[in-house]
């Protein structure tokens, strides 16, 4: 029942589904996640050593134990995806997938802030 | 009508909450929805690596439009962020619940900032705003 909810009110025009696909399109979303978090790592620690300065240190460090966490969360995600039929994603997923992002940003402004030249 | 936001606002924090609603769609389509919250997670980090590359490598921008133009990609950034949650939970309540999918002006709203702010950084170039 729990995943032929949707069958009963819409019919699937297919004959045959293929839910091998969506799994494998969700898993290669998230890794394309932790990459763009990886070059905005990377930016934020480029803008540290050019400045030189611990405001800036600070946040590459805060902007690299988040990415870290991300990459872990989306290993969780995807060994999960891989683990034969999927169950519906969790919410708990999204909110703790925002805590690196919330605690980056006013660190990130505070940075740009401290090291406007 | 106050209770009925804040027990929104729980379902953002709880799981279970979010399960106890109407009945369990299709997984597909929470795969789909749980894709496009990863795809404005991608494009609120793209606007802040954007708003830190403003700020690093536009140096010829005078100080003034250089911090406006990178402060409003870093808040434009973590709203979108925030927008990611907020749009997954509202689409997979309606998904639960069968009803139509929410619409929302944050894709306008977003149009709008990149565009103008685009569009400030040219002229700046063209007339001046440049050191």
């Amino acid at each position: 029942m729990r995943a032929g909810h949707a069958d009963a009110t819409a019919p699937d025009p297919l004959p045959v589904r293929d839910p091998a696909v969506q799994p494998e399109r969700t898993d290669m979303a998230w890794w394309r996640t932790v990459l763009a978090f990886a070059v905005l790592t990377l930016l934020v620690w480029r803008g540290a050593v050019m400045a030189g300065d611990p405001v800036g240190f600070a946040v590459a460090g805060i902007a690299t134990v988040g990415w870290a966490s991300f990459g872990w969360l989306a290993r969780r995600r995807t060994a999960e995806l891989r683990r034969g039929r999927p169950r519906p994603p969790a919410v708990r997923y999204a909110v703790v997938a925002m805590v690196p992002v919330t605690v980056l940003v006013p660190a990130v402004a505070a940075g740009a802030a401290f090291t406007t030249r | 009508m106050a209770a009925r936001a804040w027990s929104t606002v729980l379902m953002y924090l709880s799981p279970r909450r979010l399960q106890r609603e109407g009945t369990t769609p299709d997984y597909r389509f929470s795969l789909a929805n749980e894709r496009t919250f990863l795809a404005w997670v991608r494009t609120g980090l793209a606007l802040l690596a954007g708003g830190i590359a403003v700020d690093q490598f536009l140096t010829d921008l005078t100080p003034g439009l250089r911090v406006t133009v990178a402060v409003t990609l870093l808040v434009t950034g973590a709203l979108c962020a925030l927008h990611a949650v907020r749009h997954w939970v509202r689409c997979e309540l309606a998904m639960r619940r069968d009803r139509d999918l929410p619409v929302s002006r944050v894709p306008l709203l977003l149009g709008l900032i990149a565009g103008t702010l685009g569009a400030a950084v040219a002229v700046a170039f063209v007339v001046g705003g440049v050191r």
